[in-house]
């Protein structure tokens, strides 16, 4: 395991999640627009229970059980979604009118990074769906780190921030089957593999990353895993309302999720049924271990305070009145930094 | 692939260390060294991503889509084009404890960069050399484009007559057009019915279109239901104020039959039958009355509910049925201390403009015999009463019966919004797109006033919330004369040939046919339609609108409409579908490219600048340019041409086209290549919400608090502030009416909940009821449901690439599992969707989280994006009578205000296997 | 194995595998074996590969032809698919290196070691450029340049036929020095795309085979 002097971390309320993808763009925008990097999303919402990006990326396997990897597979380009070309001259200016539409070049598209958005599970009324953004969870004990024989990837020492390499890179991919969250992607025109960078370029200059920063949601927290002080500390190690996704797969993540809660059940007379929760147990249970019960039980009785007209410490933690409050030391506007020539 | 220039940098701030210089030199732990041990002057890949994270210049703008709001966005441009955005966030708290608008921007404000720089962008002026849609063009030069449309410009107004212009203000307005439409003497139609935005049954009830409160000020809710309203998907910017009220405390109740993104962070979800929900509000009111959940101090003071009414014509008695030469707007309430019936203040006849009720002590329920200025004598209820026993049929079984929501449920959920102090109530955009759209809002606007939530901080009914009446084309521009407008709806149902189709299954009580109601409202010029029926329209000039992507019927309309017109010019940034059939298309400048202002919203009481970035993209211009030049033409022609001047007799101005630039320009100042900054620094100096606020200021801000609320329209006004706003106070609305006690802007002065128009009468809506949704669309077992999508506003963006790929890449419709099952349709499958009205040929997504009976779509897709027609070609829409109502109290067209919808929601269709 | 010599070797013929230069030339067959997975460097690997095959390729025919300034090697190996597109994630190219000592005693099955490197002459199926790399231990490679090294190679009937080539001697540190008076070391190694083949997952010949630069005839007198 890499040793580092501080962890950056990210947590996300999934209770705010409203699945606008603006995360998705801003990072889109920012990092991946260079040749070979057409298809790639560094930060993915997917609507669960769904396939999620890549498609089925938690059956591809990868990551660690009692400590020993396991063998993971590549997921394809297709599998991630393929960077669709439409025919946009073909149609505006092409001369054939109601002859041709609006399509994609090529295959017809099956697959796509938000393909089963707001698709669901279960039966209707009680169908049930949340929204999941994901990007690199940065682990402590990362499965592509261990998975490169040529060490191409490094936890940066100052902040933990899981980085590849990329002119020790020879792309391999060995990280790629490794990781078990499937969140790296392959670069064939550079042959290099690339991943969220967790905006280390903004976080030099004490700059949220973009995908935080940008959230119109405000769900996104950013910070130090040590800070005491901070909402990250609060919200993992004090009140314990915080979980890594899957943390089965033994990378020990350093992204966090507080879970999501849903409207009560209908029952066959079209009245409220709360004697189950809609979002089966069973079903966060798979995704955030069995302390997400706990979890969702003090997420609830902090709720009730409120309602009470009480106040409650965790509540104004995850309302954030103050925005900036979500981003620890890293609270600058990037406005105020002036690039000048060398 | 843009081009992107890697510098090497050296960081120098204010506030953090100068970097040191050996940086540059980042060797990696296993170098790759060069050949032969020569230096390489190289970055490593560390270098480069953090060389990739620079700019040139920032530059504060916005977009000035109809979004419903307005986020203050960072330009980062490079090497002289724009590289990204990224919000401004700079927003303080608007009050201590609420939580601040930051950072405020969405995916499609973020996406802006991509999308302006798209290679299928319409760069150049287009002449169509094939037949209309056969997309076939020729570029031409601005001084070609101007000088032919300028040509037949003149020669229509000189043959057919200025009338015959006519342009859609559609949902981006901008001042070069309405000026132009409005100096020509042409026809400027409005946007809200023609999408279905008429906020019909606010304006019965108020007297008011638009009217919400800040989006923060949700924290002082306890209970907030968002009815016929998607947040989550349709107000990205604000929607988490609605989360964080929630973990303050407040319930959050979700009402729509499908399990859409808006009730997935609910407290409870509520499912009522498509087009049903009004028997649900009507039971919920029916339960508080039962109850006693009433605040009878707000129903005494703020509605016509203790109006008195009489029981042989139904009508309101009025101060001409009990004195001589009284007025017919001025009413009656029982004054229990007098024992007699009274005239409150604040009628619209009344002298006393006020609603303090003063002595008087209004009864809510009682009936008494009155005796009339002729002697005779009738019997008067309250309108509590009536209503009452209009409550009576509207019974929790009754709504269970009819929506299929358990009487438990609807116990539960009255008890929870009428217990909570405050209780807000939110409906969106899309209710206008039911049928019965007035009723179910008048249902629901009932709740918050037998409960008082109204003018409550925290409280009340929100619905739209546009305060459009700053720093955009509906401020007062000098030496406009009115325009001949009139409601888009009404004028395509006369010349888009949609009189058959829009009127068959309007549901009416007798003989009289839908199009007998409607043709007569127009005949009686209640809905005013220019030209007038019988007349054609020659010239359609599409400027921030896309008449044929949004029409329902806009394949009839093509078929009926276009071959009317001579002229069809579309000017916009891309080739959208109504740009498709035109003769000429006009490049126009994206937002980053021009300067202006973004509209100001109720919810989000900023002033957001738009600033330019870069120039125009190709030889694309600002709308106010081509106007200018435009007009220059017909100046430069009318008298060549014979376009002599005449006298517009509709509006009384003496009209001369040989003066038209004179007077766009006035005479010269504001001419073509206008300095933008200029004419923003006027616009800003006219407005009351500008007052003592710089350009300057807001370009280096972006965007600030505003300083008061603006200007406040005249009574009769639909848009516009309802409160006092200043910095640091919350804004909620409607307190003008509830501590000012001014009078609403209706009949009654009230709140009004009893319409005694004739035909309100006939159809037997004078007070809130449940009426079934018509089968609009034929006898067809599904029922279509209809909203705005998250990944465009209306067409923008909606053709998209990165939109696109985040979806499936093409249009799709939402089925239930049930249904699709029962059709033997699997997900992503190519169907046929159809009815008495059309077929469209579209993809499905087959979801659980559809109500079995239901199909779903969102809206906007542009129809070259469809296989095989349209979802227009499905929506069944009627235009309802009583929307065209113009000769009562509150109800009466004017620009922004009452005026029928094109509905969509409740068409009925079908969806087969191909 | 001997290198042949040749008067005067016309390097841009040579590259091309079906030159007439090359029929003359007797082959060599090397046996090839998978790297053993016990030797994968990280626990990832050895997962992902316990239950495949590793080295699709079992043998490759050899010849190679000098004239005491540059060397060329042939290669000719069965392969079924031939993988030049390597666009999609899970797309390997085929590939082929032939290794060489760069120092005495530089041990070939860990590919080097340090102060010991290897130097490999590297050809892949998605690059007309050859590789010239340097490793001094497992997971070291370095490519040093793309000119040095030339390599060309076409498939046909489920055949790669590969040319790789290099001056005898180049003004590098940590490469192969050769001389035609010293007999060397080569080993080769082969990748089969199709298989994912890449990095340590490969077929190999195993440890050094003798190579020795033919002499240039004596002169007659």
């Amino acid at each position: 395991m890499a040793k580092v002097k501080r962890q950056l971390a990210m947590m996300m309320d999934l209770n705010k999640c409203i699945g606008c993808q603006t995360c998705t763009i801003a990072c889109k925008r920012l990092w991946t627009r260079d040749e070979g990097m057409d298809y790639m999303w560094w930060n993915t919402v997917n609507t669960m229970p769904g396939a999620g990006t890549p498609r089925d990326w938690e059956e591809m396997g990868g990551g660690f059980k009692d400590g020993v990897a396991q063998a993971g597979r590549l997921p394809t380009r297709r599998e991630f979604g393929e960077a669709w070309e439409f025919n946009y001259q073909e149609v505006f200016y092409g001369g054939k009118g109601k002859d041709t539409h609006l399509k994609v070049v090529g295959d017809e598209p099956e697959w796509g990074p938000n393909w089963d958005e707001d698709q669901g599970a279960g039966e209707y009324p009680n169908a049930y769906y949340f929204y999941l953004p994901r990007i690199c969870n940065h682990c402590t004990n990362a499965a592509c780190l261990e998975a490169c024989p040529r060490k191409a990837i490094e936890k940066r020492e100052e902040d933990g921030i899981v980085v590849i390499n990329e002119d020790r890179c020879k792309g391999y991919r060995f990280c790629m089957e490794a990781c078990p969250y499937k969140k790296i992607y392959f670069n064939h025109a550079k042959n290099v593999a690339q991943k969220c960078i967790f905006c280390f370029p903004r976080v030099e200059q004490s700059v949220a990353p973009a995908c935080a920063r940008q959230c119109p949601g405000r769900l996104r927290f950013v910070g130090y895993r040590d800070d005491e002080e901070g909402p990250i500390w609060k919200l993992v190690e004090k009140w314990k309302v915080a979980l890594p996704l899957h943390p089965e797969y033994g990378t020990d993540a350093n992204v966090f999720y507080v879970p999501p809660l849903a409207p009560a059940r209908i029952d066959e007379d079209g009245n409220f049924d709360e004697s189950q929760p809609r979002i089966p147990n069973e079903y966060l249970i798979s995704l955030f271990g069995e302390e997400v019960l706990t979890s969702l039980e003090v997420l609830k009785a902090e709720m009730a305070k409120t309602r009470d007209g009480k106040t409650s410490e965790l509540m104004d933690i995850l309302i954030a009145r103050h925005w900036p409050d979500m981003f620890g030391d890293f609270t600058r506007d990037p406005a105020t930094i002036k690039w000048v020539e060398a | 692939m843009e081009q992107v220039t890697r510098r090497k940098f050296l960081i120098a701030t204010s506030t953090t260390t100068a970097l040191a210089l050996n940086r540059l030199a980042w060797s990696a732990p296993a170098a790759t060294g060069a050949v032969g041990g020569a230096k390489v002057d190289y970055e490593s890949w560390e270098d480069i991503y953090r060389n990739a994270w620079s700019w040139d210049k920032i530059v504060h703008s916005s977009h000035n889509c109809n979004c419903n709001a307005a986020c203050s966005w960072k330009i980062y441009v490079k090497n002289g084009i724009v590289w990204r955005e990224e919000q401004t966030a700079a927003y303080e708290q608007t009050v201590d404890g609420l939580p601040d608008f930051n950072p405020l921007g969405c995916q499609k404000g973020a996406a802006y960069s991509h999308e302006m720089y798209r290679p299928s962008r319409v760069q150049h002026p287009l002449k169509r050399v094939g037949e209309r849609g056969s997309g076939q063009w020729k570029r031409i030069s601005w001084e070609q484009a101007i000088d032919e449309i300028g040509t037949q410009l003149t020669e229509v107004v000189r043959d057919d007559g200025s009338d015959t212009v006519v342009a859609f203000t559609a949902t981006q307005g901008t001042v070069g057009r309405d000026r132009f439409v409005d100096l020509i003497g042409g026809v400027l139609l409005e946007p809200f019915g023609e999408i279905g935005d008429s906020f019909t049954g606010t304006m019965i009830t108020a007297g008011h279109q638009c009217y919400d409160g800040g989006s923060d000020t949700r924290m002082y809710s306890k209970c907030i239901i968002l009815w016929v309203y998607n947040p989550n998907v349709t107000r990205i910017p604000t929607a988490h104020h609605l989360n964080e009220a929630r973990y303050n405390g407040a319930k959050v109740i979700s009402i729509s039959p499908d399990q859409n993104p808006t009730h997935v962070h609910a407290d409870l979800w509520v499912n009522p039958k498509i087009g049903t929900d009004t028997a649900l509000a009507m039971a919920m009111a029916h339960i508080i009355v039962r109850d006693g959940l009433i605040d009878e101090a707000h129903i005494k003071e703020q509605s016509d509910l203790v109006f008195l009414v009489r029981e042989d014509t139904h009508k309101f008695l009025r101060a001409e049925d009990m004195e001589q030469g009284g007025s017919d707007q001025v009413f009656y309430v029982w004054d229990q201390r007098s024992g007699a019936p009274a005239q409150p203040p604040g009628c619209m006849g009344s002298a006393d403009k006020t609603l303090k009720l003063g002595n008087l002590d209004p009864a809510l329920s009682g009936r008494w015999d009155v005796r009339l200025a002729d002697g005779s004598t009738v019997s008067v209820r309250t309108v509590f009463d009536r209503l009452k026993d209009v409550l009576a049929q509207h019974t929790p079984e009754f709504a269970e019966s009819v929506t299929g929501v358990g009487t438990q449920a609807i116990e539960r959920l009255t008890r929870e919004y009428a217990t909570a102090k405050p209780a807000l109530i939110q409906i969106g955009w899309g209710i206008g797109k039911l049928y019965h759209s007035d009723l179910l809002q008048r249902a629901i606007y009932l709740l918050a006033v037998l409960t008082g939530n109204i003018g409550k901080l925290g409280g009340g009914f929100w619905n739209g919330g546009i305060l459009i009446n700053e720093g955009s084309a509906y401020t007062p521009i000098p030496g406009t004369t009115g325009s001949r407008g009139g409601p888009g709806a009404p004028w395509l149902y006369v010349h888009g040939g949609l009189r058959e189709q829009e009127s068959r299954w309007v549901p009416t009580p007798g003989e009289k046919s839908g199009d007998d109601y409607i043709m007569e409202a127009i005949d009686n010029g209640w809905m005013p339609v220019y030209p007038p029926p019988g007349k054609d329209p020659r010239v359609l000039i599409e400027c921030g609108s896309n008449l044929l992507r949004r029409t329902r019927g806009a394949n009839v309309v093509r078929e009926n409409l276009w071959p009317k017109l001579k002229l069809v010019v579309t000017i916009d940034f891309n080739m959208s579908s109504s740009a498709r059939q035109s003769d000429y298309v006009l490049p126009a400048a994206g937002y980053y490219e021009t300067e202006g202002l973004k509209y100001q919203d109720t919810k989000i009481p900023y002033i957001t600048i738009k600033s330019k970035a870069v120039e125009p993209v190709g030889e694309s211009r600002n709308e106010w340019a081509t106007f200018a030049l435009l007009a220059k033409k017909i100046q430069e022609l009318a008298p060549k041409l014979g376009a002599k001047p005449y006298f517009d007799d509709v509006l009384g101005v003496e009209r001369d086209p040989a003066k038209l630039y004179d007077e766009f320009t006035e005479d010269g100042k504001f001419p073509e290549d206008a300095d933008e900054r200029e004419q923003l620094r006027r616009m800003m100096s006219r407005t009351k919400l500008f007052q003592d606020v710089t350009l300057e200021e807001l370009e280096a801000k972006g965007q600030m608090p505003w300083p008061n609320e603006g200007f406040k329209l005249p009574v009769g006004g639909s848009l516009g502030p309802t409160s006092d706003y200043e910095p640091g106070k919350p804004y909620t609305p409607a307190t003008d009416f509830t501590e000012k006690k001014q009078p609403w802007f209706t009949l009654t002065g009230r709140q009004q909940f009893y319409i005694d128009h004739d035909w309100f009468l006939e159809f037997g809506e004078e007070l809130p009821v449940y009426r079934e949704p018509p089968k609009m669309g034929g006898d067809y077992p599904l029922r279509m449901s209809c909203g705005h999508a998250r990944w465009g506003i209306h067409s923008w963006l909606r053709d998209n690439a990165l939109m696109l790929r985040l979806q499936r890449g093409e249009p799709i419709i939402y089925i239930s599992a049930e249904d699709a099952a029962s059709r033997k349709i699997e997900d992503n499958e190519l169907v046929e969707m159809f009815n008495d009205v059309g077929t469209c040929k579209v993809r499905v997504m087959v979801t659980p989280t559809i109500q079995p009976g239901m199909i779903h779509l969102y809206h906007a897709w542009e129809q070259f994006q469809f296989r095989e027609g349209s979802h227009n070609d499905v929506y069944a829409s009627q235009l309802k009578p009583l929307n065209m109502v113009g000769n009562y109290g509150q109800l009466h067209y004017k620009s922004g205000y009452y005026q029928p919808n094109n509905v969509d929601k409740g068409a009925t269709i079908d969806v087969r296997k191909i | 194995m001997k290198a042949h010599y040749l008067a005067k070797l016309d390097l841009d013929a040579a590259l091309d595998p079906q030159a007439k230069l090359w029929q003359d030339v007797g082959a060599t067959s090397l046996k090839l074996d998978g790297t053993p997975l016990g030797l994968q460097p990280t626990g990832a690997i050895r997962a992902a590969w316990a239950d495949k095959q590793i080295g699709l390729v079992d043998n490759v025919g050899v010849k190679a032809v000098h004239d005491g300034q540059n060397l060329a090697f042939h290669l000719v190996w069965r392969d079924a698919t031939e993988n030049r597109n390597t666009v999609d994630n899970t797309s390997f190219p085929d590939a082929a290196a032939v290794f060489l000592p760069a120092a005495a005693g530089a041990p070939v099955i860990t590919m080097g070691a340090p102060n010991l490197p290897v130097n490999a002459w590297y050809w892949r199926a998605d690059d007309l450029r050859g590789h010239h790399v340097v490793a001094e231990g497992i997971g070291t490679t370095d490519t040093i340049d793309y000119k040095t090294v030339r390599a060309r190679g076409f498939w046909s009937q489920d055949h790669w036929h590969v040319v790789i080539a290099r001056a005898l001697r180049v003004d590098s540190p940590r490469v192969a020095q050769l001389d035609a008076s010293i007999s060397s070391g080569f080993s080769v190694a082969i990748w089969d795309g199709s298989n994912g083949e890449r990095a340590g997952i490969k077929s190999f010949s195993g440890d050094w085979q003798a190579l020795k630069l033919g002499a240039a005839p004596a002169a007659r007198t």
